[in-house]
Order: C-alpha cells, then sequence, then structure tokens
C-alpha cells in the first residue's frame, strides 16, 4: 500500500515516531522523511518546516564538528537548508533524505573551512593563558590544526573521511552519498586517513600525542 | 619502512591497486581490512604479520595518529542555537516569496527560477505544476504523488514539469507515459498558451489494481 503525499497525517512525531505504537525504527524515520521531502517538493512549508525540525539538531551537531565555530555552523545549516529547499524538486530519492542533508551540511562546511573569512569567530581568539584554560586552549589549537589538514585533502578522501568519521553515517549511506561502492568508501577511507596522519605529523611534529608516543617506538 | 608504491591515485603509506580492482598494501592487506581493524579500535598489529610487516605497522601507526586527532572534532559539542529553526524557515518563506515574483522582461532570461512568464500574467510554478498534476490525474490508472514545474534550465521560453507518478501496474508504461505526457502539455498549452513542454515522469511505486 503506497500512501500519497496529502494522505500523511499531518501529526507525525518529529521525533520519527510511528503513529501506531511502538518504538520508531530507522525505517520509520525514512519513510516519513521521504513523504515530507515530497509534500516539501510541492511547496508544502508545513511539510519542509518538520523536515528542518526533525534534522536540525543533528545537522547542526555534524556542522559544529567540521567547523569548530557555532556561528560557522549556525550560517552552514542555515546555507544549508536554503539549498535543500530549492533543490527538493529534483530530489530523486537516490539516497535517504538524511543521508542526502549530510551531505549538503558537510559540502558547505567544508566550503566556509576552505573560504577566507571576514571576521575571526570568537573562539579563535587567543585567551588569556593562565593555568585552567592552557590546556583548552592547547586543544583548540589542535583541533585547527586538524580541520585544517582535512580541508586539504583530495576531495574524495576528504568526503569520506567527514561523512563517515566527523558524520557518523554507516558505509553504506557513505557510499550512496558519494555514488561509489563500499570498497571504494573504505579505499577513500583509509587513504584520507593515512595523509592527515602524514600532514599532522609533517607540519606540526610531535602536536599529536599519539603520533609522538608511536613514532618514538618504531625506527 | 617499505618505499611507496607508484600507484594511481598516489600511493599513501604503501598502498597499491590490484589487478584485480581491490586496493591493498604493497605487502598484499586489503586496506578495508585495515579500516575495519581501526574501526574496532584495534589499532596495534594484530597477528604475527602486522607485528613484523613494515608496511602494516606504518599504516596502523598513522591510523592511530587519524583517529587521535579525529576525536578530537568529534568532543566539539554544543547545544543547538535558540531559534535557529525559526530563522531557517524566516530566510525560506523570504526565498519563496522572492522567487515567487519576477518581472516580465526578465522571464526568458532567468533559467532555473520557479516562474513562467505569459502576456503580461505572472504564473508561479506551483499554478503549473498544479494543473499539471490535475491533467495527469485524468489518466486512468495514475495517481501524482509530487509535481513541480520550472523554466527548463539552459531552453528559454519551455517549460519543463516533473511528475512523480503511482501507477496501476496492469498498463504497460511506455503507452502510460504516453498518455500522461499528452495530457500533461495540452493541458499546460490550453492554460497559457502555446508552449513547449518537457514533461520528466518518475514512476514512485506500483499500486495494486483493483
Amino acid at each position: 500500500m503506497v500512501l500519497a503525499p496529502h494522505q500523511v497525517s499531518p501529526l507525525v512525531d518529529p521525533s520519527g515516531a510511528a503513529s501506531a505504537g511502538g518504538a520508531p525504527t530507522a525505517s520509520d524515520g525514512r519513510e516519513v522523511d521521504g513523504w515530507l521531502a515530497g509534500a516539501a517538493a510541492q511547496g508544502d512549508e508545513g511539510a519542509f518546516e518538520q523536515l528542518v525540525r526533525r534534522h536540525t539538531p543533528a545537522l547542526y551537531a555534524g556542522a559544529l564538528r567540521v567547523t569548530g565555530s557555532p556561528d560557522m555552523a549556525q550560517d552552514v545549516v542555515q546555507e544549508a537548508w536554503l539549498s535543500v529547499w530549492l533543490g527538493l524538486p529534483g530530489f530523486r530519492g537516490h539516497s535517504a533524505v538524511r543521508t542526502w542533508l549530510v551531505r549538503i551540511v558537510t559540502t558547505k562546511a567544508l566550503n566556509s573551512l576552505r573560504r577566507p573569512h571576514r571576521t575571526v569567530p570568537l573562539e579563535a581568539v587567543p585567551e588569556p593563558v593562565t593555568a585552567g584554560t592552557e590546556r583548552e586552549a592547547e586543544l583548540r589549537e589542535r583541533a585547527a590544526a586538524v580541520r585544517a589538514a582535512i580541508a586539504q585533502l583530495p576531495v574524495r578522501q576528504r568526503e569520506a573521511v567527514v561523512l563517515r568519521d566527523l558524520q557518523g553515517l554507516s558505509y553504506d549511506e557513505v557510499a550512496s552519498a558519494l555514488g561509489c561502492s563500499v570498497a571504494s568508501v573504505k579505499s577513500a577511507l583509509f587513504r584520507g586517513r593515512q595523509t592527515l596522519a602524514v600532514e599532522l605529523e609533517q607540519h606540526r611534529p610531535g602536536d599529536m600525542p599519539g603520533a609522538h608516543r608511536q613514532q618514538g617506538s618504531h625506527p | 619502512m617499505p618505499e611507496p608504491r607508484e600507484t594511481s591515485p598516489p600511493a599513501v603509506n604503501g598502498a597499491g591497486r590490484t589487478s584485480a580492482g581491490g586496493d591493498t598494501l604493497t605487502c598484499g592487506v586489503p586496506l578495508a581490512a585495515l579500516v575495519d581493524q581501526a574501526d574496532a579500535g584495534r589499532l596495534e598489529p594484530a597477528d604475527a604479520h602486522q607485528a613484523t610487516c613494515p608496511s602494516c605497522r606504518k599504516a596502523l601507526r598513522a591510523a592511530a595518529t587519524a583517529d587521535q586527532a579525529i576525536s578530537l572534532l568529534r568532543a566539539t559539542t554544543g547545544p543547538v542555537p535558540a531559534g535557529l529553526v525559526d530563522r531557517v524557515m524566516g530566510r525560506v518563506r523570504q526565498t519563496a516569496a522572492d522567487t515567487g515574483v519576477i518581472e516580465l522582461s526578465a522571464a526568458d532570461h532567468r533559467a532555473g527560477r520557479p516562474l513562467r512568464v505569459i502576456g503580461g500574467i505572472r504564473v508561479r510554478h506551483q499554478v503549473v505544476a498544479d494543473i499539471a498534476r490535475a491533467a495527469a490525474s485524468t489518466r486512468r490508472g495514475v495517481t501524482v504523488a509530487r509535481a513541480a514545474a520550472q523554466p527548463r534550465p539552459g531552453s528559454p521560453g519551455k517549460l519543463e514539469i516533473t511528475l512523480g507518478l503511482l501507477v496501476d501496474g496492469r498498463t504497460p508504461l511506455p503507452e502510460l507515459a504516453r498518455r500522461v505526457r499528452q495530457a500533461v502539455g495540452a493541458a499546460v498549452r490550453r492554460a497559457l498558451g502555446p508552449t513547449e513542454v518537457h514533461v520528466e515522469l518518475t514512476v514512485l511505486d506500483l499500486l495494486d489494481g483493483d
């Protein structure tokens, strides 16, 4: 039985829970997303708002992990949803709605990292070093170095690393998002992680604690 | 430490490509296996081969470095800014309003805008989509799940209508598609005047014939 979009209950639980009771499942969420996206593609702003409410927390968290800046993450999420709204009529459903959304946010977040910024995020402004914040400042500096290194990865490696390691997509989802096989994703991921490690070791020798410790134990 | 083998794409830590298409280290260990091992948190040599293989040891060291680096980013968390959803919807509604109207003289030069301008009447794309939906729905065995219309990209003056259909599986799809295109084209031209219409159809699912 297939329902037309207008037959979908307007009282869909934004959490993705099935209205018939019982624990929500991933397939429930995908199905609801599909129908909401279908209705939104026809200009249904209410359906689109439900999509926005369902996915914004996760998309914002992902954008924050990639950019490291709440302001940039917020901009990324807003730009991404705008792109989604404009692009929905062309969404063919080759991948799940969630996967599609994550890829759009990821692309915009990575672009924002590579774009020169006219303003400096507040968190990037060095804070006065005190005993309590020195460690935090060091971690922020390391995280910034990692983000810079990720931004310089070859595009396929970068997408694989971010979609899998930062956004937490499954291998099947990453493969679907990138239009390739799981084996290709794993190869790109392997190379991306290796390149990332090499970059970090070359440019910030000894900065990554694990790298420093392990380098010392091998010839 | 092994010398990286020249491969395409460029080798990383001795990674290469087998003739069968699977990527491996120069020692023959599949990259996918090392990825799985790293995902399982086993970043130390797991067997006798890895304990002595320079390629594997180097790959695992790099995997550990990357894992620690990425874990720094994974730890970046923060609350969703208050009002973010409302701001998103505000921008969406503003965009919808902005693209809802364009000037007559610019109509054919603004491909991608969801509007069609005919004889001084501004027509929203949704109106055209509704006409197409109604026309397609008159065909026996067709339910229209979604409909959209826009100027055909790169073809000024032409319309592209996209329909997602649920169809009765008993009718051959080519025949069904012909009937739908004919009905949609006639309805759109009746409403808007002579117009070249491109109708893209996607069959979303087959319905029971009962």
